[in-house]
């Protein structure tokens, strides 16, 4: 039987965050990858400024990389506001199932 | 030509001159590309170290919504949105179950018949055989092709290139005139999504890669992911400041290397976006006129 690498590291990861038990130094990964998906839920696309505040608010790190933001704005690098799809609301249905399908095993 | 593209949520915003190029690079090709209507992100890391069926369901969607609109062939820029869909449309296509369980989440049927292509793909096949005849000005600089894990990684799905040392990047840009470098950093792992939540692992990482390159004389390091390119040139702060360096070495993408040598402008490139500028030394021409040496213009420069 061949193991699958990935699939076992993916499913060790979501198992532990479902269990909360997560190593304290991947505290703020896991902070980054929920204001991730906090930010595609509500826009359908990633919305830079809202990932940043998000992750900020979550681990306090509130003067992390102020000094790379003006650099991103002037190069055109950094949206003031969302692009925001037609399909909200079936994003919010997809979120709303995949957490349930997740939370419900 | 008319094709099917994904952006991805990178190339819309912190990478825009990935974008640009792709774009700018496919017109000079006669190439249409078509974006998937209403497409959403892929979910990236994020879904899938936190959520299996998020990690399905969002690149579902865009699969789904690719092939309601007839997209036969999908180009993929971003090889981390290139890893995510390869990966969902193998894994539904070898579980019926799981495939009808992501459509009922979706609420649209997904068939699992496109043909995903990164950009190095997309450039094999759409450019590189009409290449030949539209270099006008050689890209003469010495180049370290940086791959990194995406495109590469697991290579028993993906089944792209060489996984230890591919070779794709390196035969495209010597076919616009640069000289590939030999070295051993091809696949490592220059820290990806870990930007904001590790910086000093990134700094740590992407600083053995981008060392390694100036160590080897490279002029450029090339690449052909936004997150790779964001991580080795607007991280080069922490890079120096971890490597105890001032590494001005450029990382460009292999779609403006291209692009450069077909004779379009930097702008059009979108060079001006990046941190790291874009200022490679002038080359020394080959031909010699009057006996003297002629120092070639640096056309990267012009911006």
């Amino acid at each position: 039987m061949e193991i699958d690498i990935p699939q076992m590291m993916d499913f060790l990861r979501q198992e532990s965050v479902r269990r909360k038990l997560q190593h304290p130094k991947a505290k703020r990964i896991i902070a980054f990858h929920r204001a991730f998906l906090d930010s595609i839920k509500t826009t359908g696309r990633l919305y830079e400024v809202g990932l940043v505040v998000g992750y900020k608010m979550r681990t306090g790190t509130l003067i992390q990389d102020v000094l790379t933001a003006p650099g991103m704005i002037t190069r055109g690098k950094l949206s003031i506001f969302p692009e925001m799809i037609k399909g909200r609301k079936q994003m919010k249905s997809i979120f709303k199932k995949s957490i349930k399908r997740e939370d419900g095993q | 030509m008319k094709l099917g593209y994904y952006p991805g949520c990178s190339l819309t915003s912190g990478s825009r001159e990935y974008h640009e190029s792709v774009e700018s690079l496919a017109k000079a090709f006669d190439i249409e590309l078509i974006q998937v209507p209403d497409w959403n992100c892929c979910g990236s890391t994020a879904a899938h170290n936190l959520n299996k069926s998020l990690s399905l369901a969002l690149p579902g969607r865009i699969l789904a919504l690719a092939e309601k609109n007839d997209l036969k062939e999908l180009v993929v820029p971003c090889a981390a949105c290139y890893n995510r869909l390869m990966m969902t449309q193998m894994e539904l296509n070898s579980d019926k179950k799981l495939s009808s369980e992501v459509s009922e989440l979706i609420g649209m049927p997904v068939n699992g018949k496109i043909e995903i292509l990164n950009v190095i793909q997309f450039i094999q096949r759409y450019i590189t055989p009409a290449l030949p005849g539209k270099v006008v000005k050689p890209f003469n600089y010495k180049v370290a092709c940086y791959y990194g894990c995406l495109l590469v990684r697991p290579h028993e799905k993906l089944a792209f290139d060489r996984c230890e040392d591919p070779l794709s990047m390196d035969e495209m840009a010597a076919s616009a005139g640069a000289i590939p470098i030999d070295w051993p950093f091809k696949t490592e792992c220059c820290g990806a999504g870990l930007t904001m939540s590790r910086t000093d692992t990134v700094a740590r990482l992407s600083g053995k890669i981008v060392r390694e390159a100036v160590e080897r004389e490279a002029d450029a390091i090339v690449v052909a992911c936004p997150m790779c390119q964001s991580n080795l040139d607007m991280r080069r702060p922490e890079i120096n400041k971890a490597t105890g360096m001032k590494l001005d070495i450029p990382v460009i993408y292999i779609t403006q290397l291209l692009g450069l040598s077909i004779g379009l402008t930097p702008k059009e490139l979108g060079l001006q976006r990046h941190f790291v500028p874009v200022k490679l030394k002038p080359v020394k021409d080959t031909v010699q006129a009057g006996g003297e040496s002629e120092t070639k213009s640096n056309q990267l420069t012009e911006a």
